[in-house]
């Protein structure tokens, strides 16, 4: 059932309702997606120069747009057991949804220094989400904590372990960047340097 | 072509009902036509197999040889060269692919 765009909603639930609502706003001059805006505030906050004519056509745009089913399709258990697996002359480490490569899993243990590594997807970023990542000692009150082995730990909210079911994290060496990468397949549109993504 | 590579490719084929012949594997493909063959799998959520042939030269010029097909991905079922993303493609949007695998 598709969801009424108004102007109280915030410019994250719009975005996760329809990412292609990112290109709308934009083209009509609102500055409401990019690396430090809070799209937890509702789109009315970012009209405040548009008049009543301007700020109609757009809702009218945006409420034409297909909405995608806000609900990520994932499974009911929540997987905390590492798996292994070996696919050709590779291998890989499976925990709570996410594949780790051989690359991901020895690089995080080097640098981690026995902290646990903090996944988290945020609201922000040219695109409407980008993924945060960073070595801590303990997960958050509404993190969920998976092992992916006795040294090192993943830390992860419902929210982010709900959106990236499915993903491959690697970590690549190169001559422009160099770090980790987390491929979403769910992914529906990124921006050019790909740090920012929607669904 | 010897005996030991024609074997071992025989092998390499029949590892599972389905293998995929691509640049990379399922997790990370290096090729968009690969990603593509990929996708299609992953959406119906069965068991595959799948093979990088960048990491191998014999079993990339070999394989080649054996099919008499020139190119990759190349999509195996039960032994038999399905054909490659356009086939995969073609078959996926007829819906015959579904009923093929599933």
């Amino acid at each position: 059932m598709p969801q009424k765009i108004t102007t109280d909603m915030s410019v994250a639930t719009i975005i996760e309702l329809t990412p292609d609502s990112v290109v709308i706003m934009n083209n009509a001059g609102l500055k409401c997606t990019g690396c430090n805006v809070d799209t937890t505030k509702p789109l009315k906050n970012f009209l405040k120069s548009f008049d009543e004519k301007a700020v109609d056509k757009l809702l009218d745009h945006l409420n034409k747009l297909k909405q995608t089913s806000s609900e990520p399709k994932t499974p009911e258990k929540k997987d905390f057991k590492l798996h292994e697996i070996i696919e050709g002359n590779k291998r890989y480490y499976k925990i709570a949804g996410l594949t780790f490569t051989e690359s991901a899993y020895k690089n995080l243990h080097q640098l981690s220094e026995k902290r646990g590594l903090r996944i988290r997807l945020v609201t922000g970023g040219c695109s409407g989400f980008k993924y945060e990542y960073d070595f801590y000692d303990q997960p958050e009150a509404n993190e969920k904590t998976y092992q992916l082995s006795d040294s090192m730990a993943i830390y992860m909210d419902d929210f982010t372990f709900d959106r990236s079911y499915g993903s491959v994290i690697d970590f690549t060496i190169g001559l422009h960047s160099s770090g980790l990468q987390i491929i979403n397949p769910r992914k529906k549109r990124a921006c050019s340097c790909g740090t920012s993504i929607s669904f | 072509m010897n005996d030991q590579l024609k074997d071992h490719l025989h092998k390499l084929i029949n590892q599972a009902d389905v293998v995929l012949f691509m640049k990379g594997d399922k997790y990370i493909p290096q090729c968009g036509f690969s990603a593509k063959v990929v996708d299609i799998l992953n959406e119906f959520e069965i068991d595959y197999s799948t093979f990088d042939i960048l990491a191998d030269e014999d079993v990339r010029q070999g394989l080649k040889e054996y099919s008499n097909w020139p190119t990759y991905p190349q999509l195996y079922y039960k032994g038999e060269l399905i054909g490659g993303c356009d086939i995969v493609c073609e078959m996926y949007e007829a819906g015959e692919l579904e009923k093929l695998l599933k």
